[in-house]
């Protein structure tokens, strides 16, 4: 006999915002589209998303709304490096270094902002990246242990000699691309309220606003995007990863990415026309600012423990975006001192050295399930969230230690707390 | 069944769901998989025996290259995208063509990705003419030897002869823009380019509006290479003939009990629930597969047709992002992919009957809703065509000012018909949401 249950749920302003929300936990979980998309808006999405899928050939080509790629560049696709749209891979020491790790060398003079990898036929790669890594022990405080890896990035032979600072390289891991649409929504004043540069309330921990030069916004900005907050709009940073990434030129970098000693980088085939026009850029952009954001249906019993460790002090959740809409991006978007063993060195507008910003933990615990070679913090040295919490110092020392004196349960507790992400 | 009533109160809303039990027991699927099963066997059936009649006519062009064994290759190909566009409406529901993972991917392979990958970068297979007027080169055809693919994490492939398993090895070899095999490459090598590359980001036309590609027969008998290009063909027809009969041979009604040793016709019977023994596990339960049937046949109409097929297309406006861009025969390619659907939902295949319909299934109000889109739908797709016919290929009608803004509603429609797959499964008894019919993304990677 078949039964039936008759289920009443009084639901209070839940259902306009399931439709920005997803809680699925499979490999497509941040692919797909918000709702409701009109016919134009979901016309903007379809297209940006093809030309985020795209794999990019050099020009002059016979697919001609698909090149440019180049000279230079690091990988021919957004997708190669965001794979189903979460982030990079880690490093072990093992395997080469993905593409999906850029080694940044700001401002130098031959190599520009970023070493390429590749290049198109006929035009040297600036150089090959690998890594060295040392093993670090950690213990935790009831003596259980943990191996982490300290990775350092070396230039495998760089075509135009050593970059002028050779130890100022900065590597780079692509970020999940989680929430970006929300995080645009926060208004500045409440992430500007959590700021405290000067320590006034004496808990150890900053929390510094990045103002950045923002092409998009046409002045200074708060930077919200970016392991250092380096980049107020998404405008802003689809059309560099065009053109740093991919060798893409598009309106605000009508450039071919060669610098001056780069003759054979020079010589190769430059169209006259963007490779990426204003309207594929907005698409993109468009595209990213209209995907589902993870959320959990419900909170797992470690956040209390996240929150009581004090987790919860940088990585905020809880912001308004509208008419009775909060969102959890578990970040507070400032800036940081997280110690010396992450410092490394960049500056990036405001940002210190040492400085980075709360990653935000949203998505978290679907990185694994997107990308099985996942890697967290900036360079993909931490193999797990473990891991990343363990290398977490500086103003985050505090927390970490609390963190590494709780019992095996409620270290657990936390973690899938994340997982749960 | 769901209900959901609004209250007064516009912020607090009062959902009451009927959740149902046993589940199987409230959908009778199995007059409608049955009828979906034979559409199937016998829309697969054809596409393979047009592949095969595919096969045949390119080996009559190598055999003996001249206007009329060519003309009647193209002739062949066409018609084989007929049969094969009705059969996509069967991709994406984990079925032989495209299964994901799971024994159905193991058993045949999920060929979806050599069939009818598209958009390819024809400057891999053969040459194109470039910017200055000069042939290109570096491309499969004329590299006798080791090739390298170009992109990411590219194997380089002895290519000294081009065989099936070359090409195997070849397609999407360094990227999903390095398609070396199926319907399209074999497009390009029968038609080659139908563009121009004056501009680089706006493409202009220069063989007009009713010309596709115009490869010349020189390229199979007199030029350099041109026994390579026959090859090709022939690797690339052969290669086709076999992934579609791999897949015909899933739906073959040839099975019952077992399903040991070779796997001919067990998806189908996996379908039906006939597979018993140890094999019983693998028999789909009926409403699953109805509702996975459901779901993807508004994934295919919204996401693929569209999104992907029509949308940017249009959008851009580009040629290059048009299906069939060689031959200009996408009107086609939409054409038969629409009618793949409305051959599951009534229940028909090539004007007969196939049983019960979902279409038979739904409320009268859904009925309505269905013949409103529908009779919309045919009369943009008959302009469309008769357009093609007589004034623009498509690669015109995209065009601004041309018939975009039909083309645009047309896209538009095709969404509301893959939405309204929603209230069709509500109507026969199976729950679906509007997300269920919104694939993430059709892009695989």
């Amino acid at each position: 006999m078949p039964f039936a249950t008759l289920l009443c749920l009084t639901m209070t302003a839940t259902a306009a915002t399931d439709s920005l929300f997803t809680s699925s936990r499979d490999a497509r979980a941040l692919e797909q589209a918000v709702s409701p998309l009109s016919d134009e808006q979901l016309d903007r999405f379809a297209l940006g998303r093809s030309f985020f899928a795209a794999t990019w050939v050099e020009a002059p080509a016979s697919t001609t709304s698909r090149d440019g790629l180049g000279p230079l560049f690091n990988a021919s696709s957004c997708i190669a490096c965001h794979r189903r749209n979460g982030g990079g891979n880690r490093v072990d020491g093992a395997r080469p270094v993905d593409h999906s790790i850029v080694l940044r060398v700001d401002g130098d003079a031959r190599y520009g902002g970023q070493i390429a990898t590749r290049a198109i036929p006929g035009v040297p790669r600036e150089a090959g990246v690998s890594v060295r890594t040392a093993a670090v022990e950690f213990v935790y405080a009831d003596g259980a242990r943990r191996q982490l890896i300290a990775p350092e990035f070396v230039l495998e032979g760089p075509r135009y000699g050593l970059p002028a600072e050779p130890g100022k390289t900065y590597p780079r891991r692509a970020p999940a691309l989680t929430g970006l649409g929300l995080v645009e929504r926060i208004a500045e004043s409440s992430i500007l309220a959590h700021a405290d540069p000067d320590d006034l309330d004496g808990d150890g921990i900053s929390g510094r606003p990045n103002i950045v030069w923002s092409r998009e916004y046409g002045g200074w900005r708060l930077g919200r995007f970016g392991w250092k907050a380096g980049v107020a709009g998404l405008l802003d940073q689809v059309s560099r990863a065009l053109i740093e990434d991919m060798g893409l030129t598009s309106a605000w970098y009508p450039r071919e990415n060669c610098s001056p000693v780069q003759s054979q980088c020079a010589l190769a085939y430059s169209s006259s026309e963007p490779d990426v026009d204003a309207q594929r850029v907005a698409a993109i952009a468009y595209y990213l600012k209209n995907l589902k954001t993870p959320r959990p249906p419900v909170p797992a019993e470690g956040a209390e423990l996240f929150a009581r460790v004090g987790c919860g002090n940088c990585h905020r959740s809880g912001y308004p975006v509208g008419d009775q809409l909060a969102v959890d991006p578990y970040s507070d978007f400032l800036l940081h001192d997280m110690g010396e063993a992450l410092a490394d060195g960049s500056r990036v507008f405001e940002a210190g050295p040492r400085e980075w910003r709360t990653a935000p933990l949203w998505g978290i615990g679907l990185a694994r399930r997107l990308n099985p070679d996942a890697g967290f913090l900036h360079d993909g040295r931490a193999a797990t969230p473990e891991q990343a919490i363990l290398w977490h110092a500086g103003e985050a020392r505090a927390a970490r230690v609390k963190f590494a004196s709780l019992n095996a349960a409620k270290r657990t507790a936390i973690l899938q707390f994340l997982e749960s992400l | 069944m769901s209900k959901i009533v609004q209250s007064a109160a516009a912020v607090s809303l009062v959902a009451c769901l009927t959740v149902s039990g046993p589940a199987a027991a409230a959908v009778d699927g199995q007059p409608l998989l049955q009828a979906y099963a034979d559409i199937a066997t016998d829309a697969y059936g054809r596409a393979f025996a047009d592949a095969r009649e595919l096969q045949q006519a390119i080996g009559e062009l190598a055999a003996d290259p001249t206007e009329k064994t060519y003309a009647a290759a193209r002739t062949v190909w066409l018609a084989a995208r007929e049969s094969y566009g009705a059969t996509e409406i069967f991709r994406l529901v984990n079925g032989p063509i495209d299964a994901d993972s799971g024994w159905v991917a193991d058993a045949y392979g999920s060929p979806e990705g050599r069939i009818n990958s598209w958009p390819l970068d024809e400057n891999l297979i053969d040459y194109t003419i470039d910017a200055n007027g000069r042939h290109t080169s570096g491309n499969i055809i004329d590299t006798p030897g080791i090739f390298h693919p170009g992109g990411q994490g590219a194997e380089a492939v002895d290519v000294a002869e081009i065989t099936p398993a070359v090409l195997m090895a070849l397609n999407e070899n360094g990227g999903d823009s390095n398609v070396a095999s199926g319907y399209h490459a074999i497009e390009f090598l029968l038609w080659g380019q139908d563009q121009d590359y004056a501009n680089f980001s706006v493409d202009a036309i220069t063989h007009g509006p009713l010309t596709a590609g115009q490869r010349p027969l020189a390229d199979f008998t007199s030029v350099p290479h041109a026994q390579r290009r026959l090859q090709y063909l022939q690797a690339a027809a052969a290669l086709l003939a076999s992934d579609l009969e791999a897949v015909a041979g899933a739906w073959s009604r040839n099975r019952s009990g077992r399903c040991s040793g070779d796997a001919t016709g067990c998806y189908r019977a996996a379908l039906l629930g006939q597979l018993d023994g140890d094999d019983r596990e693998k028999n789909i339960p009926p409403e699953s597969a109805l509702r996975q049937i459901v779901a993807g046949m508004g994934v295919f109409l919204k996401s693929e047709l569209a999104n992907e097929r029509i949308a940017v297309a249009v959008l851009t406006p580009s040629e290059e992002d048009e299906q069939s861009c060689f031959s200009d025969n996408t009107h086609r390619d939409i054409t038969r992919n629409y009618r793949g659907f409305v051959n599951v939902l009534k229940a028909e295949f090539d004007g007969k009957a196939y049983g019960e319909s979902l279409y038979q299934r739904v409320s009268g109000d859904t009925r309505k809703k269905l013949d409103r889109l529908i009779e919309k739908i045919d009369a943009r797709i008959a302009r469309m065509n008769s357009l093609a016919a007589d004034k623009w290929h498509f690669d015109y009608q995209i065009l601004p000012g041309n018939n975009d803004r039909e083309i645009r509603h047309l896209k538009n429609d095709l969404r509301r018909l893959g939405d309204s797959m929603v209230a069709v499964a509500g109507d026969v008894g199976i729950s679906l949401t509007a997300g269920d019919v919104t694939d993430p993304g059709e892009t695989r990677i």
